[in-house]
């Protein structure tokens, strides 16, 4: 009951309104990628099922591409793609990250130095062709995809882990527990993990955002998802290589609108989310905002 | 070879008697059974602790090349100190912060190694780390409540971990156990305060429950890390009466880490005042406070406020502050704070530095300047040479002959000042170490005691 | 019955009728003869508001503060002697309820405007607190501090700044050799001077010390509060100090007012409070403080009250050994013992009407 009240009094404030927001949009992605089947009249796969170029109307309701795919049905389906990637991604990055940041800040030594280095050098590579480079030796496909995805977010968990815990082990609870004969794992399991997991959950919706553009990027460019699979960033590109060589940017509007739109909306429901969450479980951030 | 089998067979006898004494770690009649180990008719007590010569230096700062080359500078934390804790005393180890008590407290439990020096807990040495098997028996109480329970366990986890650790205990038996502790440090009712989070608790509560975690394994030796010097002044005298009461019962041996005088006289029975990494005086609790040998005990002594305004008025401080270890003073570390120095307790350049420093806006005003801005004195020190090049000004030159003239003990371990063109050398005269003196059953390093 | 007790009759009426709860508190304290009042509170009552509930952090408090006196308040954490400091400097977060009379040397603090406060805080009040970091700028040298905060309240040239800067570190006993240093640099006790320092060079009336020396070692401590007497004298200072620590209390105060749920509950010279404390939670208090003759350890048993959910009487009843069924009825009124020792307690006042009755 009273953690009920104090919930409902967070929600009220700014980052309770950014959470319940932010979370709308993901829930109602979800959604999507859930029914889809039910939501999408046609095969978002299948050559033809309108003729090319439709304008939208009421079958067709978000037009069709040059090839007769019907638009509607591949930005549905399209969801399901996208946060199955970047859940597949964000869980390999977390599962692979924070262990590695937990050890690396709490063991320190050599293991830390020789982490430090990889994860910074992984770190400085630009984020899109570290991808194209991971996704090009992977190949295309939707754990592939994932995969090449998840590289690029490793060292931020790590990052985060590793700060964290370099502060945390250096609270007096950490050193009861060494007064206790507790060994490094079990200090690491029991002290360090929970305190250090709270800002898991805030870089988790913070990078599903960023993920999600370099999935659409990688698509883009021809990596990641490939062709008939619905994907939005797909879609953008093979408009835009169509609008390339036509010229008919005003009439096919639809075709880039569309599946754009549904990437910056997704985008903006994991920011919010993100930062929202980030207000509330980092408190020192939070009072000094008051 | 014979002997020392028949040794290593007494030592295992022991410990197997200690575990069988922890395992009944809960139940009052331990201190009974405990005398049993120790054979009566001994009225000498034994030697819990002691610890000889013992160092502990942390490098600090410096720049990426002394990194790099390990030559960063050295804080000497703890520098060469020694004493003996005997079974069932408290025994109160004291000093401002920065006089390195707390390092003391944590290598002597293990959980920093010595860079020097030996710590024996019952004749074994335990300096190069605590051995699992006695981590139970030696444990700490810290001193900031809210700092030393982790945030994400609750009472009862916190309580119970140290069972974890060290015993097969099955659940029914730990929680017994965990709410046995409870109530004997007075968390009741401990089956509402178990499964609250160290910040559902107050400090007082909070500070029970620290006791309660190291008390659950069954400790005879507990650091006590001023356990109650961030509680509430009403809430203090109940937790010193807690530590007390369980001293009693289970036979504890205390080394209490304090900078409040006036507990330390109500609860030790033994005392070592610590400065600058350094025991200065050590020696029974009741002759120390009674008559106080060294000038800084005595300095602590009058520092503790009075709780009457009839009687609190001007006391003769020390000056300044403890300065920071990195190059501790020569001589004696004290002097130049000491309210009576001699001119043999290691006067150095320095200190003729800080007086310098400290006169700077008189100084630059003799001068007709105004502001420290306008009067910049170089100050250059030869430390191998204890001398001090300062540029020749007037002022500087009244201010080292007033020294001199008035005798100051700094005026007085001048040795030469040579006045040049530019500038003036003033050399000291060479430190002389400052022994240890033996008084009855106490220890002071004090040149003007070791006079008398 | 002549007209000057009528006219209190009065008053007290009204007061009666106003709601007040304390009729005493009402009337008109004539001030202490040939001493200049700095500030003075009547009646004064914080009240934070949450959506749940009201806490009562500081009710209907009566106080005086004169030129060179230092007032000590002083009472366990979360007693509202916190609270109370920040009401007198009008620092309470916007939306609490303040009711009553502040006067700061003629001038009602309450009505004050935001700049006109800060100009006041500024200046003629000096504030220093228990972490002095949290007031120093790390990135500036202590010499920026002074040309900073003496720029922004009058027109003075650096070096003019820096000059006085000097004086007043020296005058706190920092070298002012160390006006270039940075603020981590110092010490915690040589921060906390700084900041007495930098207080003084706008030559304040009043000195507020929340808890000031409370992390301090004791030699600090006593150089500290040492600092602070000599300035009292040497600048005729009122000091407001508020701590838990009685025997800081002692050592440097004239008038000693002892918090307790919210409530004044005694305030007196130090030497009254201290050797004739009438309130039993004094007496309590003063037995619980650990000193040099202290041979047996004793305290209050109990916590105290939630200030969210006050009883309805005298707040200290339920600890109280000597309480009867008044004391958890109604909030006992001021019973004076002198001109400066005022104390709200039952039985006191009981003990006082029995003493005019027999007379």
């Amino acid at each position: 009951m009273r953690v009920w009240t104090r919930l409902k009094d967070e929600l009220l404030t700014v980052s309770g309104a950014r959470i319940l927001i932010g979370g709308a949009i993901v829930l109602f992605y979800a959604f999507l990628a859930v029914f889809a089947p039910a939501l999408a009249p046609f095969d978002p796969e299948e050559l033809g099922v309108g003729p090319p170029l439709q304008l939208p109307d009421s079958t067709y309701r978000f037009g069709t591409t040059y090839l007769g795919y019907d638009l509607f049905s591949r930005t549905v389906y399209g969801t399901r793609i996208a946060l199955t990637v970047v859940f597949l991604a964000s869980t390999m990055a977390l599962l692979a990250g924070v262990p590695l940041g937990l050890f690396s800040g709490y063991l320190g030594g050599w293991f830390d130095r020789v982490a430090v280095l990889i994860m910074d050098s992984v770190y400085s590579f630009p984020d899109l062709i570290l991808a194209v480079v991971v996704a090009a030796v992977l190949g295309g496909g939707v754990v592939n995809a994932a995969i090449a995805v998840s590289v690029i977010y490793v060292p931020q968990y790590f990052r985060v882990t590793r700060n964290h815990t370099l502060s945390v082990r250096e609270e007096t609870f950490v050193e009861a527990a060494r007064a206790l004969g507790a060994s490094k794992l079990d200090t690491i399991r029991r002290y360090i993990f929970p305190n250090v997991s709270q800002s898991i959950p805030v870089i988790l919706t913070l990078n599903s955002a960023d993920a999600i553009l370099t999935l659409a990027g990688l698509s883009f460019l021809g990596f990641g998802i490939t062709p008939p699979k619905p994907f939005w960033g797909l879609d953008i590109s093979q408009a835009w290589r169509y609008l390339t060589l036509t010229k008919e940017y005003p009439q096919v509007w639809w075709w880039t609108a569309i599946p754009g739109f549904a990437i910056v909306v997704l985008i903006i429901g994991f920011t919010l989310l993100g930062e929202g969450l980030n207000d509330i479980l980092n408190p020192q951030l939070r009072d000094s905002k008051r | 070879m014979t002997c020392g089998r028949t040794n290593a067979g007494r030592d295992q006898t022991v410990l197997r008697n200690q575990a069988v004494l922890w395992d009944e770690s809960i139940s009052r009649d331990k201190s009974v059974s405990r005398d049993k180990s120790v054979p009566r008719g001994d009225s000498v007590p034994r030697d819990k602790i002691v610890v000889r010569g013992l160092r502990k230096y942390f490098p600090v700062g410096g720049t990426l090349l002394d990194r790099i080359l390990g030559t960063q500078p050295l804080v000497k934390a703890v520098d060469g100190v020694g004493f003996t804790i005997r079974d069932g005393e408290v025994f109160g180890l004291l000093g401002e912060s920065g006089s390195g008590k707390t390092t003391v407290g944590r290598v002597v439990l293990g959980l920093e190694p010595a860079t020097d020096g030996e710590v024996l807990y019952e004749g074994r040495p335990i300096t190069s780390g605590l051995p699992r098997s006695l981590r139970r028996s030696l444990q700490i109480i810290f001193q900031d409540p809210h700092a030393s329970l982790n945030p994400a366990m609750t009472i009862f986890q916190g309580i119970e971990h140290g069972l974890l650790i060290h015993s097969s205990l099955n659940r029914a038996e730990r929680r017994e156990r965990v709410y046995a502790i409870m109530e004997k440090v007075g968390l009741v009712p401990p089956e509402v305060l178990a499964h609250a989070y160290p910040s559902g608790l107050s400090g007082g509560q909070r500070q029970r429950a620290v006791i309660a975690r190291a008390m659950i394994l069954g400790p005879d030796f507990v650091v006590a890390d001023e356990p109650v010097s961030m509680l509430d002044m009403s809430i203090r005298a109940r937790i010193l009466k807690l530590l007390l009461d369980l001293k009693d019962e289970f036979g504890l041996t205390y080394l209490f880490i304090t900078h409040d005088l006036a507990t330390a006289k109500l609860i030790c029975s033994h005392v070592g005042v610590m400065y600058l990494g350094q025991l200065v005086e050590v020696g029974p609790a009741r002759a120390i406070f009674e008559e106080p040998l060294h000038p800084y005990t005595r300095a602590l002594i009058q520092a503790v406020p009075v709780p009457d305004p009839a009687r609190a008025r001007d006391k003769a401080l020390p000056h300044g502050e403890i300065p920071d270890g990195i190059r501790p003073p020569s001589g004696c570390r004290f002097h130049p704070r000491c309210p009576e120095p001699m001119p043999e307790c290691g006067w150095e350049p320095r200190d003729l530095q800080d007086l310098i420093d400290r006169r700077l806006l008189e100084l630059a005003e003799a001068q007709g300047r105004t502001g420290p801005a306008g009067f910049d004195v170089r100050m250059v020190e030869d430390e191998a040479n204890h001398s001090l090049m300062v540029a020749n000004k007037p002022a500087l030159l009244r201010l080292i002959d007033a020294e001199r003239d008035r005798e100051t003990p700094l005026g007085r371990a001048i040795e030469s000042v040579e006045v040049g063109q530019r500038s003036v050398k003033v050399r000291f005269r060479k430190p002389v170490p400052i022994p240890d003196v033996s008084i009855g059953d106490r220890t002071v390093r004090c040149l003007r005691v070791a006079r008398d | 019955m002549n007209v000057e007790a009528v006219k209190i009759e009065a008053v007290k009426a009204e007061a009666v009728k106003a709601g007040a709860r304390n009729v005493e508190a009402a009337t008109v304290e004539p001030s202490e003869f040939g001493k200049e009042t700095v500030l003075s509170a009547r009646n004064l009552s914080t009240y934070y508001r949450t959506k749940r509930r009201v806490v009562k952090a500081c009710e209907a408090v009566n106080l005086d503060l004169y030129r060179g006196e230092v007032y000590s308040l002083v009472g366990e954490s979360a007693c509202g002697k916190s609270t109370l400091g920040a009401t007198l400097m009008n620092l309470v977060p916007d939306g609490t309820e303040v009711t009553g009379e502040i006067v700061f040397r003629g001038r009602n603090v309450l009505t004050l405007s935001k700049e006109e406060l800060r100009r006041l805080r500024g200046t003629e009040i000096a504030l220093i607190f228990q972490d002095p970091m949290t007031r120093l700028d790390p990135l500036m040298t202590i010499e920026k501090h002074f040309v900073e905060a003496l720029q922004s309240h009058e027109p003075i040239s650096r070096r003019e700044a820096a000059l006085r800067g000097a004086r007043a570190l020296d005058a706190v006993g920092v070298p002012p050799s160390r006006l270039r240093d940075y603020p981590h640099q110092f010490s915690g006790g040589m921060r906390q001077r700084i900041m007495i320092a930098l207080a003084l060079v706008f030559e304040p009336v009043l000195l507020v010390s929340d808890e000031a020396t409370t992390s301090l070692d004791v030699v600090v401590q006593a150089q500290i509060l040492h600092l602070m007497r000599s300035l009292k004298d040497r600048y005729g200072l009122a000091i407001l100090n508020i701590t838990h620590d009685l025997g800081v209390v002692a050592e440097i105060s004239d008038k000693v007012g002892v918090m307790y749920g919210g409530h004044v509950v005694e305030q007196g010279t130090a030497l009254e409070v201290f050797h004739r404390p009438a309130h039993p939670y004094t007496g309590g208090l003063l037995n619980s403080v650990v000193h040099m003759g202290t041979t047996q350890l004793s305290w209050i048993d109990g916590m105290p009250p939630d200030l969210g959910s006050p009883p309805p009487g005298c707040p200290y009843a339920d600890r109280c050994d000597l309480e009867s069924a008044e004391c958890h009825r109604s909030f006992p009124p001021e019973s004076r013992l002198s001109a400066t020792h005022r104390v709200h307690c039952h039985r006191v006042a009981a003990g006082l009407a029995q003493g005019r009755d027999a007379q």
